[in-house]
């Protein structure tokens, strides 16, 4: 009697399944791309610290200078 | 964030199995019909839930890939120029502090200390105190390094102080992308090298001072005062140990290598250079110059100091870079001194000989060169030649403006009668339209105007069957004796092709005066266009001509090919307006005066082969008619403008007359 529910619910969990399985590939690939991006913008992001750094040294250090030049 | 999508409804409360039948309350079920019909209708509900399921995750797939993928990618592509320009800063930076920076492909550590740094590393003292505050570890010493500020970046550590502990931990296991172990802690290949190093000695706990020294001697004092316990686990797992399992393996043969390329960048140092590096010309990351004992195309015995930087390619015996590579690679199992080894180990660019960036492919963005083109060029080579270029280019000036472009105009729109000579100071540049007619005329056109290049040149030509033209014309090499090799213009033809310096080393000669070869050019000339400014032959100047009277006229028979169609002649006493076709249509020998019957004759010649008798006949008719200036390279015209009219295709804008051509057509059919 429930045989046709049973049918009917077996193809529908098939495609479930299938489409279960589909979106996981893509959500790995979403994340296989994120950690190349990750990757490249981490130079980025040390070139940023750098420059930073690079600023702040500078500054200080023309302070630094003027302040001796004053003195 | 203000969000535009619809708000998800929440998940309904969870069913909670219950044992009572009672307590069970199914939202969509109708408590009231039989149990066999709640029964169904129960399945039925499973389905319709089955159902949405299956919908969602269809839609979160759709979703997925035709928008979030493709985003992403696009991202990650837009993104592309910010990472070569930050390559370019990070190097950028390295080499003013003479420090390696780590990147996430590296495994190696940085291990020099930048000597400039302790100079300032009393003022640094004072500054970074300032910076405590946004490291982690509590009022510490800082390090010297500019490096070192950085590690209070790192993911762990930024911003806020939290326990060394926790820290150590989390660095420990925050690898990139949470990867294993083997991978290297991105945060940790932000650690200054002094910090790594001091912690891997720490580590190793006991002695090894020596090391540390060595390492940096400046920098040892510092090292003790830096706080790095607390970070030492985080420098334990440097990105070398991808090479090695357990934490001690690692250490040891991490600290020689670093001790080993430290000297080695010591030693390199002095090899930096900034020239050629600029935030515009993004590139590989710039990786430490290399030795010139290691460049792979030299041969082993030559003087690095002599390369001139340029490697024929073509050579099979120039030493390909892989062979090189390899070849070092033998002995990379030593332990590395050179920096082949460490670069290899470094270059993101593995194959690559050292030193080298990649190879940026570069499309020219020019037409390609035909083989006339290129034999050209190569004939065109001698100074001679270029001399020759240049004095035509100023005779083409004068011309162009002397003469305007009236000429031309009464050529292609007057009866033939006229047209002859106007050929000759019709200054439109050579029209591009060669470049789209068949390619067989071309060709053909090419040879002999390779020839009649050849001729001028004063070269011996190869006989060419077919072209040979009346014997007549050779007589006439001797009756024009100040006209040179003219060479025949066939050539003239092609020399406008590539280049008009080519084109001029043609009608160089042509300016001698010879009236002849007009032929050859309109009818070689198919792909000459004439057209251009190169209108050579309207006054040599007189050092042309000097210089052309230098070589005897060597006449080719060229049939059609080889008249200089530049009839440069005996009016070109001095610099009298020379007609260029003034005589120049006879090819045979003829007199010039006979030059419009001549032409009928040898246009029949020529027609055979390059066939464009109009353009002969109209040329010869404007000489006929004109007394004043002629262009020379009419020949190299005939042809194009010849071919266009018969073609009708007109396609040089700039000529002055396109209306003409129009009529000009017509008339002719």
């Amino acid at each position: 009697m429930e045989n046709p529910h049973a049918e009917r619910q077996a193809v529908l969990l098939e495609r479930i399944l299938k489409n279960t399985s589909k979106c996981t590939e893509m959500i790995l690939e979403l994340n296989h791309c994120m950690e190349e991006i990750l990757r490249a913008n981490s130079s980025v992001k040390t070139a940023a610290e750098l420059a930073t750094k690079y600023r702040k040294n500078v500054q200080y250090n023309l302070e630094a200078t003027k302040g001796n030049l004053g003195s | 964030m203000a969000d535009a999508r619809k708000p998800i409804a929440p998940n309904p409360t969870r069913w909670k199995p219950s044992n009572d039948p009672s307590s069970i309350n199914v939202p969509g079920l109708d408590r009231d019909a039989s149990v066999t019909d709640q029964i169904e209708q129960i399945e039925q509900l499973i389905t319709i839930k089955l159902q949405n399921i299956d919908e969602n995750f269809a839609k979160i797939h759709n979703v997925l890939a035709s928008q979030i993928l493709p985003a992403v990618k696009r991202y990650s592509i837009g993104t592309e120029p910010v990472r070569e320009a930050a390559k370019f800063w990070t190097s950028f930076y390295e080499r003013a502090a003479q420090i390696r920076i780590p990147t996430y492909d590296e495994h190696s550590t940085v291990n020099e200390i930048p000597s400039d740094t302790e100079e300032v590393s009393n003022e640094e003292e004072q500054e970074q105190t300032v910076q405590i505050d946004n490291t982690r570890d509590g009022p510490h010493d800082f390090e010297p390094s500019m490096a070192q500020t950085e590690s209070s970046f790192m993911p762990g550590q930024d911003a806020f102080s939290s326990t060394p502990a926790t820290t150590r931990g989390a660095t420990t296991m925050d690898s990139f992308a949470s990867h294993g172990s083997n991978e290297p802690s991105w945060a940790n290949s932000m650690e200054s090298p002094l910090l790594r190093l001091k912690s891997e000695i720490q580590n190793f706990s006991t002695d090894d001072d020596s090391i540390i020294t060595a390492t940096g001697s400046g920098s040892s004092s510092i090292l003790q005062q830096t706080p790095a316990p607390d970070r030492q686990d985080s420098t334990i797992l440097p990105p070398s140990t991808t090479k090695s399992t357990g934490k001690s393996k690692g250490k040891e043969p991490e600290l020689l290598r670093n001790v080993l390329r430290h000297n080695l960048y010591n030693q390199s140092s002095d090899e930096f250079t900034m020239k050629g590096v600029s935030p515009l010309k993004p590139k590989a990351k710039p990786k430490t110059p290399v030795p010139k004992e290691y460049n792979p195309y030299l041969s082993p015995g030559t003087d690095s100091s002599n390369w001139t930087g340029v490697v024929d390619l073509r050579d099979p015996s120039v030493l390909s870079p892989k062979k090189y590579h390899h070849s070092s690679k033998a002995s990379s199992s030593r332990v590395p001194k050179t920096p082949t080894h460490d670069s290899d180990d470094d270059d993101s660019f593995d194959g690559l000989p050292q030193g080298m960036s990649p190879p940026v492919l570069m499309s020219p963005a020019r037409p390609p060169r035909t083989l006339a083109e290129l034999g050209l060029q190569k004939l065109g080579q001698s100074p001679s030649k270029q001399a020759a270029a240049r004095i035509v280019k100023d005779i083409v000036r004068d011309v162009q403006a002397n003469s305007g472009y009236k000429p031309s105009r009464s050529y292609y729109g007057i009866t033939d009668s006229h047209v002859e000579s106007s050929m000759s100071t019709v200054q439109t540049p050579p029209s591009l339209s060669k470049y789209h007619r068949g390619e067989t005329s071309e060709s053909l056109a090419e040879d002999a105007s390779l020839d009649s290049m050849i001729r001028r040149v004063g070269l011996d030509v190869p006989s060419r069957a077919g072209l040979n033209s009346t014997p007549g014309l050779r007589l006439r090499g001797s009756r024009q004796q100040q006209a040179p090799a003219r060479t025949y213009s066939d050539s003239s033809a092609e020399d406008s092709f590539p280049a008009i310096s080519a084109t001029d080393q043609l009608f160089a000669p042509n300016y001698m005066g010879d009236y002849q070869g007009n032929d050859n050019l309109s009818s070689d000339s198919d792909s000459l266009d004439m057209d251009d400014e190169v209108n050579n032959t309207a006054h040599p100047s007189a050092a042309f001509l000097m210089a052309s009277q230098g070589r005897p006229g060597a006449d080719d028979s060229f049939g059609s090919s080889n008249h200089s169609s530049d009839s440069l002649d005996e009016d070109v006493g001095g610099l009298a307006p020379i007609h260029p076709f003034g005589g120049t249509v006879e090819d045979d020998g003829f007199d010039d005066d006979d030059d419009s019957y001549d032409t009928q004759q040898s246009e029949l010649q020529e027609e055979t082969v390059f066939g464009v008798p109009p353009a002969q006949r109209l040329r010869q008719e404007a000489l006929r008619q004109q007394e004043g200036l002629r262009m020379h390279g009419g020949d190299l015209l005939d042809d194009t403008i010849g071919v266009q009219i018969v073609a009708g295709d007109l396609g040089v804008d700039e000529s002055p007359t396109p209306a003409a051509w129009n009529g000009g057509s017509d008339l002719r059919g």
